[in-house]
């Protein structure tokens, strides 16, 4: 009997195993044929012209003609770019020292991110660093950098890989300010941009306290728990929440934290919403260190994506009074999806609400109080914005 | 111990060949069922894009399944592929142009064409008016010489070729166009103007001084060499001493047109450009005999600038090469490359550079131009208010000596 049991229990075994390998060969093949991302593609008729215009230019062209896969990528930037999204663009593999650069973060650059603006690729600094110091502003719309046009077809990613370089190298920009006829030509000296993102003091000849943001980074949510508490010390009356000049950053991390120090947990602070009309809710995190202290956000057009967000969820939770210029108007959400060859799809997948859903795409936040700063005070050294702050602080209006 | 071990070893090895045998019958087996499409995706492409265009659909479909925006035009989105695979080329003048922009192409260098009436070009990357013709919509809305052209429609316009910046503006007879202007110590103000029909004038003529013929060319289109044939016979009845031709600002277009037109200055087969393709084959374009300037006794003097290209170097660089013309102005343009228009089956446009052309004594003019023989710039803006010409008042100084 029991030799039998035994010999019965291995064939069964075999078989089992057998018709498992079986079974996940055939599934390989499945999906190796069938679910490659290739497959089932519907090729529109109009794609025949591609074929047609390849040959006559194989057969006239007089230039050099570049690589094929030089061609397709060109193929998807342009299927790309008749999206008419501008933060919908391919990402070209970088060339190894460029990658290099970055990893080691070594590199310079000149403390201002580059956005697209109706059409144009803008500037928008950082509070600190080169450009800031150089004068330049939010919405300088980049012409030629280093006596290269910008074309129309550059995108944001190229503008800003041409921006960085060696720590000490110089980059030669020439910009068009709005309202302003002649160009503007800037020098700027590279460096490393290493700021800490939140920089606080407790105002001069008061009990208010105020914080400035500069991006949303990794170490933001961090940094900025440790200001409330180094300045919630000194109990403060009220609080300036500086988000000027911000481009945003990383989401959701440091903004969720951020406007769970002046909220409840799980208040929203901001909707996601995609093609198909879902929307995805985000809620406050953090400690609610600020409690009920009075808040005015001061904002202007640099403030830009992920610090509108928390802008807008101060505002849209009647929690601040938001002060100073309407923001730039960047509220989509990109997903980067590598393709087989390893260049990088970046692709507009969603765009942000309000928690009163308001668009930020396009639209920007309307700060409650206008308050402008303008070139002259600048010079002068003078903050019409904060002094305005700080009155409405102590005033209530 | 040593039988054990083998034992083992022998089990071992079996059981793994049964494992392999197992899953590649599993795959056989599917591969019967399931067909892996040879070459990948059927898109019809040519050997040459072998395997290159799997990370296009890829790309492809990404955008379908997640971009944010839908419906989405697949026609839309073919037109764009084409015009970025034609981009990458790197070539400015080759490019793709759907429909119904190839429709406004064509009309333009027959005579007339349908939009506002303003002569632009581009200056420091933006679009300026250089002046609106007389009468023309542009004109009748206020548009003025040095406007700058921010915005036509929603497009923002920067470091466009003009062309495809001019395709923007014009459009049918009837329909309206909304620009968005920058006017100097003005703010910027908007203007909405309403398409019709431009017959264009390309031959400006007049006689300076009682003995200078003076014509000013603006474009080598179809019907130039007759209107500058029938303009400077007019003028010559007036026997004037000299001629002085303007091509200031003049962008070319078609190369019979300028083969003619040199006709009217130099004798009979004299030869005016050299055409060389991709494969080095040598093409001659001579003039013909109907000349009515061919008479080096009548002095003749060329107005060049940066904004003389294509045609206007044909011209100017075979002038200049017989010493049959004193050329005046600044270098030009430096465009020496000939386009070959191909209207595709859905009547889409390719335009192609076939072919660069050189001068007489076999000068390249691709990126270098026509060099004055004599060097006065372009007026400055205030010289321009003021209606000053330093460089045709250097032509008739030249004419007098």
């Amino acid at each position: 009997m029991k030799g039998y049991i035994k010999i019965l229990i291995g064939i069964l075994l075999t078989v089992l195993v057998g018709v498992m390998m079986f079974l996940v060969g055939f599934g390989y093949n499945y999906q190796q044929t069938m679910l490659t991302p290739t497959t089932g593609t519907t090729v529109p008729d109009k794609f025949s012209l591609m074929w047609e215009s390849w040959g006559i230019i194989k057969k006239e062209y007089y230039g050099d003609i570049p690589s094929t896969q030089t061609l397709v990528h060109g193929m998807i930037k342009g299927m790309l770019a008749s999206l008419g999204d501008p933060h919908t663009i391919l990402v070209e593999p970088q060339p190894a020292q460029l990658e290099q650069h970055n990893l080691a973060g070594s590199y310079g650059g000149i403390g201002a991110r580059v956005e697209s603006h109706n059409g144009l690729l803008v500037l928008l600094p950082f509070p600190t660093g080169p450009a800031a110091k150089a004068g330049i502003q939010a919405d300088d719309a980049l012409i030629r950098i280093d006596d290269k046009d910008v074309t129309s077809n550059m995108t944001t990613d190229d503008a800003e890989v041409k921006l960085r370089g060696d720590i000490g190298s110089s980059v030669k920009l020439t910009l068009h300010r709005v309202g302003q006829d002649a160009l503007i030509q800037v020098t700027l000296q590279r460096e490393k941009i290493d700021i800490p993102t939140v920089e606080y003091h407790m105002l001069s000849d008061t009990t208010l306290a105020y914080i400035r943001i500069s991006l949303e980074s990794g170490d933001t949510a961090r940094e900025f728990e440790a200001a409330l508490k180094a300045l919630n010390q000194n109990k403060p009356t009220g609080v300036v929440l500086d988000l000027r000049n911000n481009p945003g950053g990383l989401f959701p991390d440091p903004v969720l934290s951020v406007v769970g120090q002046f909220v409840k947990p799980n208040t929203t602070v901001v909707y996601e919403r995609y093609r198909d009309g879902s929307e995805k809710p985000y809620g406050s995190t953090g400690s609610q260190l600020a409690g009920d202290l009075p808040l005015v956000i001061l904002v202007n057009g640099g403030t830009a994506s992920d610090a509108e967000i928390l802008a807008g969820a101060l505002q849209d939770n009647g929690r601040g009074v938001l002060m100073g210029e309407k923001t730039f108007g960047k509220g989509s959400v990109q997903e980067l999806k590598e393709l087989t060859d390893k260049s990088l799809l970046h692709l507009t997948i969603a765009t942000w609400y309000t928690p009163k859903h308001n668009q930020i795409e396009g639209a920007g936040l309307k700060p409650d109080i206008a308050m402008p700063l303008t070139s002259d005070d600048v010079a002068k050294g003078a903050d019409p914005q904060l002094d305005r702050a700080i009155a409405y602080l102590k005033t209530g209006k | 111990m040593l039988r054990s071990v083998l034992k083992l070893v022998a089990m071992f090895l079996f059981a793994a060949a049964f494992v392999v045998v197992m899953f590649t019958s599993g795959v056989a087996a599917s591969r019967l069922v399931f067909h892996a499409q040879p070459g990948g995706i059927q898109d019809g492409a040519p050997s040459d894009f072998n395997g290159s265009m799997d990370v296009f659909w890829q790309a492809w479909n990404i955008v379908q399944s997640d971009f944010y925006k839908q419906p989405l035009d697949p026609t839309t989105m073919t037109y764009g592929a084409i015009s970025g695979m034609v981009d990458s080329l790197g070539d400015p003048h080759t490019a793709f142009v759907d429909p119904p922009h190839a429709q406004i192409i064509n009309q333009d260098l027959n005579g007339s064409f349908e939009g506002i009436g303003a002569n632009v070009e581009m200056r420091q990357g933006r679009l300026t008016i250089v002046t609106p013709i007389r009468g023309s919509p542009a004109e009748k809305a206020g548009l003025k010489a040095n406007d700058i052209i921010l915005k036509v429609g929603d497009t923002v316009i920067q470091n466009m070729d003009v062309n495809q910046a001019v395709q923007l503006i014009r459009g049918p007879k009837g329909t309206t166009v909304h620009l968005q202007v920058q006017r100097a110590n003005q703010p910027i103000f908007t203007v909405d103007i309403v398409r019709d029909t431009i017959p264009i004038q390309f031959v400006d003529a007049r006689m300076i001084n009682n003995n200078i013929a003076y014509l000013k060319l603006s474009e080598f289109s179809a019907t130039a060499p007759q209107e500058l044939h029938d303009q400077l016979q007019k003028l010559l009845a007036n026997n004037p001493k000299a001629i002085i031709l303007d091509l200031r600002n003049n962008p070319g277009g078609f190369l019979d047109a300028a083969v003619k037109i040199d006709s009217e200055f130099l004798k009979e087969n004299s030869l005016v450009l050299i055409e060389k393709d991709k494969q080095g084959t040598r093409q001659e374009y001579r003039t013909d005999n109907h000349g009515l300037a061919t008479d080096p006794g009548i002095k003749l003097v060329l107005l060049v600038n940066e904004g003389s290209a294509s045609a206007s170097e044909i011209v100017s660089g075979s002038l200049k090469d017989y010493q049959r013309a004193t050329i005046i102005g600044t270098n030009t343009y430096g465009k020496g490359s000939v386009q070959s228009p191909h209207t595709l089956s859905d009547q889409s446009q390719l335009r192609v550079t076939i072919a660069h052309f050189f001068s007489p004594q076999e000068h390249e003019i691709n990126g270098v131009g026509v060099k004055p023989d004599i060097e006065v710039a372009d007026p400055t803006d205030a010289q321009v208010t003021q209606q000053q010409d330093p460089q045709l008042d250097r032509a008739i100084q030249f004419l007098s000596q």
